[in-house]
């Protein structure tokens, strides 16, 4: 009986069940002498603005030792409009375009600057392997691209199975280093948008992750992960794209000229936002996992606050119908709610702008930094075969609503994945 | 506010830690959890991190799950 509980597949099991390191656990699949590919495309459509397409290839191999590579390709191309900060008014605006060689005007609608197009490719890299009965030590990199931004992470943990394994501890550290080199320059905060104050060269950003795990098996149908994740980045956390309008008493968009400005037609006082130069989050993760008799419960909750003064919850439920011969059906909802950062205004008038000014002050008008519910529901079908291949489309709809209108958002996500063994 | 955070996230993780000698199950009772639609972080395969990437760039929350680095410049 022990020899056989030594072997080599429950040891899969057994790892496969009790590893969740930063959420890219063991492989659990018989095939140990094959590479597991997962695929998927994902389509992802706003309605009036961003339409991205993302293909992610993911590839991972259990090697003899019981070590595990992880490889995934990433591309993200991204198409279409984005809220450029200001308020949405029945009086004109004009702005420019990131480049500032042309400007456009709005009246009556959610300011988008239809420029936004960039093509992100992203590689990562994740090496784990025991060195202990108890004990396995993983690495990782990460590097991603796009116009203009590049990315570059490392990462490095420890897992440590405890309790007859059915405890696991993880322990991980990860530093990533940014640089963000805005389409024209970076735009010195606070100025008006129609002066084209930029800066020439790019900015930095480096972020330092500390994760604290531990996965809990309960019983034979319920399994448990609380995490705790700790943020810390310094650099420049500005949106070099994003704009707060100056307003008048009624809320009219004010002129840049009456400020002294460039005057590149009505409704023109725009200024460049600003946001700290630091940023310290703090997130406790707890997902549950419930096995019935075929079907499965996955619970999720995430709390996060950090010192902009947003605090968030997210609640994220999956229910698994299991049927015959391998298919599924599996309901999604997901339910998040924000507060709004300490900085966000959604406009400011003359006299909040001046005293921002003389105290460089910081303000974003970014809708995401508001007060935010947003709600996805949809499902994901798929089918398993014997060999362990699996077919899958996932579809949901994603609805953001805030204070402002440019936080009114419906987006379309749907997904197709494919996983084999080769 | 951050540190009252930790205190509970290291209080909660060392309480859980010592009530959980008595918890799990013998290595044969494995059945149902060696599957990975019963691995946190595995169970959907790419969905975790591609919904993490969408949400990244349209909230103000990130990590929990993994690390809070985007790696994107899209926040």
């Amino acid at each position: 009986m022990k020899k056989m509980l030594d072997g080599k597949k429950i040891g899969a099991g057994l790892a496969a069940a009790t590893c969740s390191l930063l959420g890219q656990p063991a492989i659990a699949q018989d095939s140990t002498d094959a590479w597991q590919f997962d695929s998927a495309v994902l389509y992802y459509s706003e309605q009036d603005r961003v339409t991205a397409v993302e293909p992610v290839v993911r590839a991972k191999k259990q090697f003899q030792d019981e070590s595990e590579l992880e490889m995934k390709l990433t591309l993200d191309t991204l198409t279409g409009a984005s809220h450029n900060g200001a308020i949405t008014s029945d009086k004109p605006q004009t702005f420019t375009s990131p480049s500032g060689n042309s400007s456009y005007q709005v009246t009556n609608e959610v300011p988008l600057d239809d420029a936004f197009k960039d093509t992100r490719v992203a590689a990562n890299m994740q090496y784990t392997r025991p060195f202990t009965r108890n004990l396995r030590w993983t690495g990782g990199l990460n590097f991603s691209n796009e116009y203009d931004f590049t990315s570059l992470g490392l990462n490095a943990g420890l897992l440590w199975d405890l309790n007859n394994k059915n405890t696991t501890l993880t322990f991980g550290v990860a530093h990533e280093a940014d640089t963000i080199d805005p389409v024209g320059g970076s735009p010195v905060g606070l100025t008006f948008q129609s002066d084209e104050d930029k800066t020439d060269g790019s900015e930095d950003k480096s972020i330092n992750d500390f994760l604290i795990g531990m996965t809990q098996v309960i019983n034979r149908r319920w399994i448990m992960q609380l995490n705790y994740n700790l943020s810390i980045s310094d650099g420049y956390h500005t949106d070099p794209y994003k704009i707060v309008t100056v307003v008048d008493a009624n809320g009219d968009p004010l002129e840049a000229e009456s400020f002294g400005a460039n005057d590149i037609g009505a409704g023109d006082a725009q200024v460049f936002e600003l946001r700290p130069d630091s940023r310290t989050k703090n997130a406790l993760y707890w997902e549950n996992r419930y096995h019935f008799n075929r079907d499965v419960l996955a619970v999720g909750y995430r709390f996060m606050s950090d010192d902009w003064g947003i605090t968030s919850h997210t609640l994220d439920v999956k229910y698994r119908f299991q049927f015959d011969n391998g298919w599924y059906l599996q309901p999604h909802v997901r339910w998040y709610d924000q507060s709004q950062a300490d900085f966000y205004k959604e406009s400011i008038t003359a006299s909040e702008l001046t005293s921002l000014q003389n105290s460089q002050g910081e303000v974003s008008a970014d809708y995401r930094l508001g007060n935010l519910t947003d709600t996805t529901y949809g499902f994901k079908v798929g089918k398993e075969w014997a060999n362990n291949q699996q077919l899958s489309l996932r579809v949901e709809s994603f609805t953001q609503s805030g204070d402002s209108d440019a936080s009114e958002l419906d987006a379309l996500i749907t997904q197709v994945g494919y996983t084999f063994y080769w | 506010m951050k540190r009252l955070i930790s205190l509970v996230a290291v209080m909660t993780a060392l309480g859980a830690l010592a009530g959980c000698q008595n918890l799990g199950v013998q290595p044969w009772e494995r059945d149902l959890l060696a599957k990975p639609v019963m691995t946190p972080g595995a169970a959907d395969g790419l969905d975790d991190a591609l919904d993490d990437h969408i949400y990244f760039s349209k909230e103000a929350s990130s990590g929990g799950r993994g690390f809070g680095g985007g790696g994107c410049g899209c926040n």
